[in-house]
């Protein structure tokens, strides 16, 4: 039996929940890994750096 | 006053600070205004519940074309003032702009299926918003393709103003052509056809979009300006030691 044609949506709340964590999920993951990016930057710049240092002491 | 920024220990010292506060600031944004939107906000006369998918859907489009013609102008900004910076700035928003199209079209498409009864049509709306999403894919191989840091960025700059022609087009395929997609409602030169209770919750939700939009940028932008001194240092050193 089909429902009566009202031009209202009367269903959708598993499109709501999939909306809702496809972005939440998209969203974490990019800052996580917008994060490592920054945090790895970091790192290997600031061992270059100790490195610098080290040769010039050295020197 | 483009030059005054345009300092990469400048931005640096600037963002050290403004990045952690807009994700903060972001990040408890968007989670109150989504709350506010999933548990609040009443139910839309004809879309129902499904309403709700709106208060991702329309700040993470309009986050994205913002983002998109940041891109753009930066571009245009390296092309002609040669400042290494902008390139900084438009390749570090392009993976912000992506993720942000592709939950523009998802939620979207997931909207569509209950209240137009498909997940897709091939209307001007949809279409355009879609080859923005393959338009910055494709911006972001292009510059991956090159060696040389300099060729990725007038490439890739290049691309992306030529790929700018898209922007009026997503905007305004709602007025010009005959869509599926309904035509603008939340801002317009009239005002808002909203009814305040939808109209405030999608302001506050485009306001946390925006300032995580931002606090992603900063931190791309900052990872890159490092990457880049530790190249240049490395060189450097290189060079000394031959």
């Amino acid at each position: 039996m089909s429902e009566p044609l009202t031009g209202q949506v009367n269903s959708g709340d598993i499109f709501i929940w999939a909306s809702y964590i496809i972005s939440a999920v998209t969203l974490g993951g990019l800052a996580l890994w917008t994060a490592g990016k920054l945090t790895g930057a970091k790192k290997r710049l600031n061992m270059l750096n100790s490195h610098e240092t080290e040769k010039t002491s050295e020197d | 006053m483009f030059s005054t920024f345009a300092n990469p220990h400048r931005f640096l010292a600037l963002s050290k600070w403004l990045m952690p506060l807009f994700a903060v600031l972001g990040a408890i944004i968007v989670a109150t205004g989504w709350a506010w939107a999933f548990f609040f906000v009443p139910e839309e006369l004809y879309q129902g519940a499904t309403a709700k998918i709106m208060y991702i859907h329309v700040p993470a489009a309009m986050v994205s074309l913002a983002a998109y013609a940041s891109m753009a102008v930066c571009s245009l900004l390296f092309l002609t003032l040669k400042h290494s910076i902008a390139d900084v700035a438009a390749k570090s928003a392009a993976p912000v702009a992506a993720a942000l199209s592709f939950i523009c079209l998802v939620t979207g498409s997931l909207w569509g299926r209950p209240t137009w009864g498909t997940y897709w049509v091939w209307d001007a709306r949809l279409t355009s918003m879609l080859f923005q999403l393959f338009l910055i894919l494709g911006y972001m191989a292009l510059r991956s393709a090159f060696q040389r840091e300099q060729d990725a960025a007038r490439a890739g700059a290049i691309l992306c103003l030529v790929g700018a022609v898209n922007l009026p087009i997503i905007k305004f395929s709602v007025e010009w052509w005959n869509t599926l997609h309904q035509p603008a409602g939340f801002i317009t030169l009239g005002g808002s056809s909203y009814a305040p209770e939808f109209y405030w919750p999608l302001w506050y939700n485009l306001i946390g979009i925006g300032l995580v939009f931002g606090a992603l940028m900063m931190a791309a932008m900052r990872a890159e300006i490092f990457n880049r001194q530790y190249e240049a240092k490395l060189a450097r050193m290189n060079r000394s030691a031959a």
